[in-house]
């Protein structure tokens, strides 16, 4: 290309804006203010931040070890109420600011490691089902055809089945446990990623910005992987961190019906359903895990609301 | 000359956004006579888009009309309850749009929804109402409209489509109908017959029309008298050989020249430089000084620091710059539109 | 004078795939036998309503589309075939500018990235030169070469189709197809990518092939202009010469429901009946007949093929036969 002559420009009418001259804000940059902005992502973000600092810190906010069994260490009964001095309980008892459970261990303990186990859980499963489930999803839209159609078939048969049934039956023939669970929660929850990447892989695959790679020369597995995927992840973002919630939830649920982590793993639905029968009787037992997950679950869900707006760069005003 | 039968006074319409208010709409005034066309014309983002939702009280939100009067035959529609609103809305002043697709409820068939404006609003049953829609169909050209009654709006193309709006305006022969870029999504031969339609019509039912449109070739074919616009305001007023033949306002002698045109090849098209300023940053001064060559040349230092009057300069002829302004002694100060 | 692009019975057929096994419910021949012929440093503006196959004849020349049919010659040598358009060597000299300077551009990267693309792909220079590159095309189209570390959304229309512009020019092509660059932009901003264009096409000897439903435009930036009707060529002459003369009744119907700026040629139209028909059925013979005034039964039932009449090309039963006398006077008659 000849270096630009001054006619040039004149003739093509420079227009030169004061806007376009200062800096430039990175996209990320943007995206982050927008996010900072949104009520609910800011609510979302504080509870996940708790939870992760806690999950963190846990050995350090723990007062006992989480399997510790206190029967003969210190003066306290089985599914004894909460304790807490500036409450009013009686100085000379020991403290236990959410009660002690069923095999004599204390509750806030176990809840406090328990962030770890269950953050990890919604992780792994929403990490190994994006993996699964954006690659086939992807595959399928972009490339179309018969290899859609075995695709998204087989997407449709996993569908078909009540998910928590299916990660049951999984479960059932693989044997309790929770690397079980965990392995049973992605393979039912790739269909849905398939499905998201699909549909927006398909609506991002027609617009005119791939035609032009195309027409540049671009191949296709580089129009998939920098212009198609880059802008059909906004849905899918949003859908594996609410998929971290549902993935905490499953695994919650798995573990209440005795599928999932076992006994003594300090696992909040573990927990909650070990003492699922005492609800009346000592009902912090039910009550403290049951607010723990409600917490962490919804703050991902929060989170996944605010990105949903403040993902899309066009919403920018 | 009658009393006109839509009168747009001081019509101001402001947009909140996050940037700061936007004045869409700034103290438009215009006169609409019965049986004529007025054109507003103007790139996007001008307002007349906006103005033409203000007067039919249909500004969406963030937007609020915020001041002025529209009088219709005398009566002020921004001093009406909601009822009343509603019941001039369809029977005295109508409204159609550039998608009539989407302008079409997808579930019914067009014949139920033609019918249910009789039934709304000349209170007719339902017999009587599908006869009358079925004339009507016949009125804006739909062969065969027996069938057509049944028809739901996907089977229908863009221009049948925009038949059948405009079959729904006119049901209750309004005194006004409010046509907002009626023709921008169709194609060339489809618009000639769109349009010969409209003109048909008022003939018909005598029928005055404000008529949005970017397209200077529209309102060259349709328009009594013209309003240019540009960021929220009337620039220049005239009847519409005035306006093409010795148009006064630098934007507008910008603008036409800028159209390319079928007769001749040129070798450059003249261009105004720059872009639309944006409602929330709006310059001092006259809105167009920054991309206006006339004032560059002419060195009128009240461009940039006073907003100039929409003045008279001649029979029926206004014109909001300072270069073509009467001499201070001469002013007239008048801004009504006769 | 050499033709640069060359098409000899290029079709393009959309197969539609219905039901759960994917079986073919029709058929639409979007755009059927087209020869035609630019030669360097011309420009060909194509004209026809939607659905005309204008958009489709552009996409099949860029590769977009793999022909159905026919012969894609350019420079001289074959580049089509049958599965995937064109030879990717090809793209590099042949490049197109979209339509909608809203989704033709990635809002996820700068566009100094979108621009780059082109020799990215096809490995011209290094990332300072490409950097280089990007910001010399980028003040040819009139823009600061600071804008290329600005995001899409940053750009107003028209700046937008600057960058889109730019983008197609960076790998140097020799043939740039338009597709409607100017329909989603305002009459001013229409008027300075026009300008651009045409500075562009002198400075670096471009051949243009420019789409466009707008014939004031066409009129405006073609040395040739091809009328489309359903998929067919309709007539094709030197601009001048059609503009001045059309003998197609369509071309002749379209010029006049054209609206002029001018309130003097008011209401001189003539109006076409009908609509276009559904390309999934198209009327037999000529497609234009439904909706001709000049219509007989040999137009029903055979298709007219394009014959020289002077410089002008023309698909007409009427015409050829002698039959066409100006479709004013034909209008006038019924």
């Amino acid at each position: 290309m000849t270096s630009l002559d001054a006619a040039t420009a004149r003739a093509a009418e420079i227009v030169i804006e004061d806007g376009l001259l200062g800096n430039p804000v990175p996209l990320w940059k943007q995206t982050w203010k927008r996010l900072l902005r949104k009520r609910s992502a800011q609510v979302g973000m504080i509870f996940i931040g708790f939870m992760i600092l806690v999950a963190i810190f846990a050995p350090i906010i723990a007062p006992y070890d989480p399997n510790q069994v206190l029967i003969g260490v210190e003066d306290i009964k089985r599914r004894e109420a909460p304790c807490v001095h500036l409450l009013g309980c009686d100085v000379a008892k020991p403290q236990h600011i959410m009660g002690i459970d069923g095999n004599a261990r204390d509750v806030f303990s176990r809840l406090v490691y328990g962030s770890r186990i269950s953050l990890m859980i919604g992780v792994i499963t929403v990490s190994a089902a994006l993996v699964m489930g954006v690659f086939l999803g992807a595959i399928a839209g972009f490339f179309g055809g018969w290899l859609d159609n075995l695709i998204m078939r087989v997407m449709d048969v996993i569908l078909g089945f009540p998910s928590l049934l299916l990660a049951i039956a999984i479960v059932a023939v693989l044997g309790p446990g929770i690397v079980n669970a965990l392995l049973a929660i992605s393979v039912v929850s790739v269909p849905g990623y398939a499905r998201v990447t699909r549909a927006s892989v398909l609506s991002v695959k027609s617009q005119d910005f791939v035609s032009a790679s195309r027409v540049l020369g671009a191949s296709k597995w580089r129009i998939l992987f920098t212009r198609v995927l880059p802008n059909a992840l906004t849905p899918i973002v949003v859908l594996a961190t609410m998929g971290i919630a549902g993935g905490i939830l499953e695994a919650a649920g798995l573990s209440f019906l005795g599928l999932g982590a076992q006994p003594p793993m300090a696992e909040w639905g573990t927990m909650l359903g070990s003492e699922k029968d005492q609800i009346f009787s000592s009902p912090h037992l039910v009550f403290f895990p049951g607010i723990a997950i409600v917490i962490t679950v919804l703050g991902f869900n929060l989170l996944g609301d605010g990105l949903r707006d403040a993902l899309d760069p066009r919403l920018n005003a | 000359m009658s009393e006109p039968i839509l009168q747009i006074r001081n019509l101001s319409t402001v947009f909140s956004t996050r940037a700061g208010d936007a004045l869409a709409v700034d103290a438009v005034t215009l006169d609409l006579n019965a049986g004529e066309t007025l054109c507003i014309v103007g790139e996007s983002g001008c307002g007349k888009s906006i103005t033409a939702l203000s007067v039919a009280g249909l500004v969406p939100y963030p937007g609020k009309v915020v001041g002025g009067e529209v009088l219709l035959t005398g009566a002020d529609l921004r001093k009406m309850t909601p009822a009343e609103t509603a019941k001039v809305r369809g029977n005295r002043l109508s409204m159609i749009f550039q998608d009539p697709s989407s302008a079409l409820n997808p579930v019914h068939t067009v014949g139920k929804q033609i019918a249910e404006v009789y039934r709304l609003h000349k209170g007719m049953d339902a017999k009587q109402a599908e006869a009358a829609a079925v004339e009507l169909l016949g009125a804006v050209g739909i062969p065969d409209p027996q069938r057509r009654m049944k028809a739901y709006p996907h089977e229908m193309s863009g221009g049948m489509a925009q038949r059948i709006m405009i079959a729904m305006a006119l049901a209750c022969q309004p005194e006004v109908l409010i046509a907002d870029e009626p023709t921008t999504a169709l194609d060339v031969t489809i618009q000639a017959q769109i349009l010969e339609l409209m003109r048909q019509l008022q003939k018909d039912f005598g029928t005055a029309i404000i008529l949005i449109t970017h397209d200077l070739g529209v309102v060259a074919e349709m328009a009594d008298h013209v309003a240019v616009m540009y960021a929220g305001q009337i620039v220049e007023y005239a009847d519409v050989r005035t306006l093409f033949k010795s148009p006064k306002h630098p934007y507008t002698q910008a603008l036409l020249r800028s159209v390319p045109s079928m007769g001749a090849s040129q070798d450059m098209l003249e261009v105004i430089e720059g872009r639309v300023p944006q409602l929330t940053n709006l310059p001092e001064g006259c809105l167009f000084a920054p991309r206006c060559a006339v004032r560059r040349t002419a060195d009128e230092s009240r461009c940039t620091t006073i907003t100039p009057d929409l003045l008279r300069v001649g029979p029926g002829h206004h014109c909001r710059c300072w270069l073509t302004a009467p001499s201070a002694d001469e002013s007239s100060r008048e801004v009504e539109l006769v | 004078m050499s033709a640069l692009l060359e098409l000899r019975g290029v079709r393009k057929e959309f197969v539609i795939r219905g039901g759960a096994l994917q079986r073919v419910v029709g058929r639409v021949n979007a755009v059927t036998d087209i020869d035609l012929s630019i030669e360097r440093g011309r420009t060909l503006g194509v004209v026809g309503e939607s659905g005309c196959g204008k958009s489709t004849l552009a996409r099949v020349v860029v590769g977009l589309h793999p022909a159905s049919g026919g012969q894609i010659i350019f420079d001289g040598k074959q580049i089509n075939n049958a599965t995937s358009g064109i030879d990717v060597a090809s793209t590099r000299r042949i490049q197109m500018v979209f339509q909608d300077p809203y989704s033709s551009l990635d809002p996820r990267v700068p566009v100094g990235a979108s621009i780059a693309e082109g020799l990215v792909v096809h490995g011209i220079g290094d990332a300072a030169s490409q950097r280089q590159a990007v910001g010399e095309i980028l003040q040819r189209v009139g823009l600061p070469a600071q804008a290329a570390d600005r995001y899409p959304h940053e750009f107003s229309g028209g700046q937008r189709q600057r960058i889109g512009i730019a983008r197609a020019l960076i790998l140097e092509p020799e043939l740039l197809v338009c597709d409607e660059p100017t329909s989603a932009l305002d009459v001013s901003v229409q008027a300075q990518i026009l300008n651009l264009l045409r500075l562009l096409k002198k400075q670096l000897n471009l051949t243009m092939m420019f789409i466009s439903h707008n014939l004031a435009v066409v009129r405006h930036i073609a040395d040739d202009v091809m009328v489309m009707y359903l998929g067919h060529i309709v007539e094709v002459a030197p601009a001048a010469t059609l503009f001045a003369n059309p003998h197609h009744p369509y071309s002749q119907a379209l010029l006049s429901a054209t609206p002029v700026a001018d309130p003097d040629q008011r209401g001189k139209r003539l109006r076409l009946a009908g609509e276009l028909p559904s390309p999934l059925n198209p009327p037999s013979g000529c497609p234009f007949h439904p909706r001709c005034p000049l219509a007989n039964d040999r137009c029903k039932a055979e298709l007219p093929a394009l014959t020289a009449v002077g410089p002008t090309r023309v698909a007409c039963h009427a015409v050829a036969e002698g039959r066409a006398f100006s479709l004013h006077q034909a209008m006038a008659v019924q």
